[in-house]
């Protein structure tokens, strides 16, 4: 990715890893998280991050900043991830932080139509501002309360496919697809910028090594 | 796909343990504390890793910054965001600028120890001046306002009061005499709420500025506050007590005069009024003033004492310690009650209340119960004895002296001296020197002859009134006034039979 300097800022790969091996590759990207105020933006990155969902989340200030790194296949994944805040005062600083970030997830609570609005508008932006290949994902979260839900699965689904962005349902409270819209929007980044891992491994030998290596 | 990545989720890789939160600079990660600093922040340090694309735009905007901040310093925060973000929404810029005041106060759980305020040099103060002089300029003109007005409605007052016919017709006509009534017949609406005359709300006049005005928005003034006010005694309260109606022993007046009239009323019972603490006070500090000059006279009788002198005696001492005792607790128990009016807690009436306390305790234990205490009777008696003996020995040399001296030079004066101390040969009473000089030869057979005796026997008489008035200072004078006295009565007597001694 020539055109945006930051983007797939890859560590030299042997300062990272504990055990020093220098057969993985790994990459570094920076996700933000954009959304209305308490649709769960924050909730969503604690799952992700730490397992944990707290009933009453905080109201986040200004920015929230976390990491996670994840293996797929045989690439090291570190996510950097600035959680924005929701509320319309902090609104301004949303440009500072989208801006060259490989990936984004767009978040709308399932139970409130105004924030699946305000979700696209976020897209919008997003398609406007931020670097041209940003990976975008959709969160309907909340999912676990869809019997009272207002935004349809499917509504979402196609606005999704017609915008070109992941689309899942989640539910931080029940860790309902937390993993698995990050693990996605990790699988569609790229992850041949990497200058000293051109040839990608086979699948089959790596998964102890795998674990052994990034995460302990 | 390899397995699950997720599996060692609850052992997160180095560094992602701590979640950071506030208002992070998103390429050094620093707290920035608030949205100005931070768009700021953004603008300065990392403006050169913009792309070469928006650099150029960066200059541009930065030039078109500058001329927008010579104009509008307000909206310099507003510059820097479209600076860096050229292509952010000017609203989105706006919002930022507004919203700074309200998120300044926002900081998360978790903070970076980078902390922007300490790195920043300390402002100093610009240049001051004082508004005092114009801030009394204004004041000044708007008291002496109100204070002329207050007085005008005072002196209406008056002459309204002096003599109001109890007859309603009258009464309306002295009113109406004493204060013009403005006329109504343009007025349709209520001037202070608006609402319009008709039968059902009539119009009403005030009786100290003649204003118009509707029953509901009228006051009423009780004729037993505004006689006070106009300071008339209220001798004719009798009649006033006769009006039936509730209304008629009141004036009708408007919200401002009464307001007017209420503000003196508040300043000058403010400026009367004296709050319990300060009479408690008072008090202490009277009795305080009190004790002093028999704090010092006690350790002069005391020291008078011991030095085996005569002139106070042991029980003076205990009185005198008695009375400051008494005095002591007097303090003590006003010092308390002061204590115990009430106040808010941790204001500064709290604050004085403990401050009087203490020095109110400090002052008594340094002062009363440090005093010396009453010395031993026995040790007293003794001093007075070696005193005694002092004074015996030293009266037997200057006698020795004296008539050694009397020896030498007596032949050539003889005949001088001897008429001189034949003069004072008649009375020779020596009742009044009772304490160790020579033995009570004669009874008060011959006292009332000699005005001398005469006069120590009513210096005796007020050195016992005294005494008992604890009259300490006046003991004294008086004691020592006796004492010269009596030295007196013995010389004479001494002269008077040395002559004798020698005949």
């Amino acid at each position: 990715m020539a055109t945006t300097p930051r983007s797939g800022g890859s560590n030299s790969g042997a300062a990272q890893r504990p055990n020093g091996t220098s057969q993985n590759k790994s990459c570094q990207f920076k996700l933000v998280l954009l959304g209305e105020s308490a649709v769960g933006k924050s909730s969503l990155v604690l799952r992700f991050v730490k397992g944990q969902f707290h009933e009453y989340q905080e109201s986040t200030i200004g920015a929230a900043f976390l990491t996670q790194t994840i293996c797929i296949e045989d690439t090291v994944v570190k996510f950097e991830i600035w959680d924005t805040a929701g509320q319309e005062r902090y609104h301004s600083l949303a440009p500072m932080y989208y801006r060259g970030a490989q990936a984004a997830i767009v978040v709308y609570d399932i139970q409130n139509q105004d924030s699946f609005q305000r979700a696209k508008t976020w897209v919008k932006e997003l398609h406007k501002q931020a670097s041209p290949n940003i990976v975008i994902a959709l969160a309907g979260n909340k999912a676990d309360l869809s019997n009272i839900r207002v935004v349809e699965f499917d509504e979402a689904k196609q606005y999704a496919e017609e915008n070109g962005l992941l689309f899942m349902e989640t539910s931080a409270k029940t860790g309902m697809n937390v993993n698995d819209i990050f693990l996605a929007i990790a699988k569609k980044l790229p992850k041949n910028d990497n200058n000293q891992g051109s040839v990608i491994k086979p699948n089959g030998n790596e998964p102890t090594q795998t674990t052994n290596n990034c995460c302990k | 796909m390899s397995g699950n990545p997720f599996d060692d989720e609850d052992a997160p890789s180095a560094g992602s343990d701590e979640i950071l939160e506030g208002f992070l600079c998103p390429i050094c990660r620093a707290d920035l504390k608030s949205i100005d600093f931070l768009t700021e922040h953004f603008a300065r340090q990392h403006a050169e890793e913009e792309d070469a694309l928006k650099s150029v735009f960066k200059d541009i905007f930065s030039k078109a910054k500058k001329k927008i901040l010579n104009n509008f310093e307000d909206d310099r925060n507003r510059g820097a965001l479209a600076g860096v973000m050229p292509t952010a929404s000017a609203a989105s810029a706006a919002g930022g600028a507004s919203a700074a005041g309200a998120a300044g106060g926002g900081a998360g759980a978790f903070r970076t120890q980078l902390n922007i305020y300490s790195n920043m040099a300390k402002q100093s103060v610009g240049a001051e001046r004082s508004y005092l002089e114009y801030f009394q300029s204004v004041r000044n003109p708007r008291l002496e306002r109100y204070a002329s007005e207050t007085n005008k409605l005072i002196i209406r007052l008056h002459r309204l009061l002096k003599d109001l016919p109890t007859d309603a017709v009258q009464r309306k006509h002295h009113e109406q005499q004493t204060v013009p009534w403005l006329d109504g017949s343009s007025v349709k609406l209520c001037p202070n709420c608006a609402k319009s005359f008709h039968i059902a709300r009539r119009q009403h006049h005030c009786r100290l500025c003649g204003g118009i005005m509707c029953h509901d928005c009228s006051r009423f003034l009780q004729l037993e506050n505004a006689m006070q006010l106009a300071s008339l005694s209220s001798t004719r309260g009798e009649p006033l007590q006769q009006m039936r109606h509730h209304e008629d022993r009141a004036i009708r007046v408007c919200q401002h005069c009464l307001w007017l009239l209420d503000t003196r009323q508040d300043m000058h019972e403010s400026r009367t009024c004296r709050p319990m603490l300060v009479h408690v006070y008072e008090e202490i500090r009277q009795l305080q003033k009190q004790v002093s000059p028999d704090l010092d006279m006690y350790v002069k009788i005391v020291n008078s004492l011991l030095d085996g002198e005569s002139i106070f005696t042991i029980a003076d001492a205990g009185a005198l310690r008695g009375k400051i005792g008494q005095v002591a607790e007097k303090i003590d128990l006003r010092s308390k009650r002061i204590l115990t009016i009430h106040s808010e807690p941790g204001s500064r009436d709290e604050a004085l209340k403990k401050a009087i306390r203490l020095s109110c305790v400090q002052a008594i234990k340094e002062r009363m119960l440090s005093l010396p205490p009453l010395p031993d009777e026995a040790l007293i008696s003794q001093m007075q004895e070696r005193r005694r003996m002092e004074t015996e020995q030293r009266i037997l040399t200057e006698q020795r002296m004296a008539m050694e001296a009397y020896e030498r030079y007596g032949a050539a004066n003889q005949t001088g001296i001897n008429t001189e101390h034949r003069s004072f040969a008649q009375g020779s009473d020596l009742q009044s020197l009772n304490n160790w000089s020579a033995p009570q030869a004669s009874t008060t057979i011959s006292s009332v002859d000699d005005p001398l005796i005469e006069q120590i026997n009513i210096i005796k008489g007020y050195i016992k009134q005294a005494r008992q008035d604890m009259n300490f200072d006046v003991v004294e004078t008086l004691e020592l006034n006796l004492r010269e006295l009596q030295r007196e009565v013995y010389e004479r007597q001494r002269r008077s039979s040395t002559p004798q001694l020698d005949s």
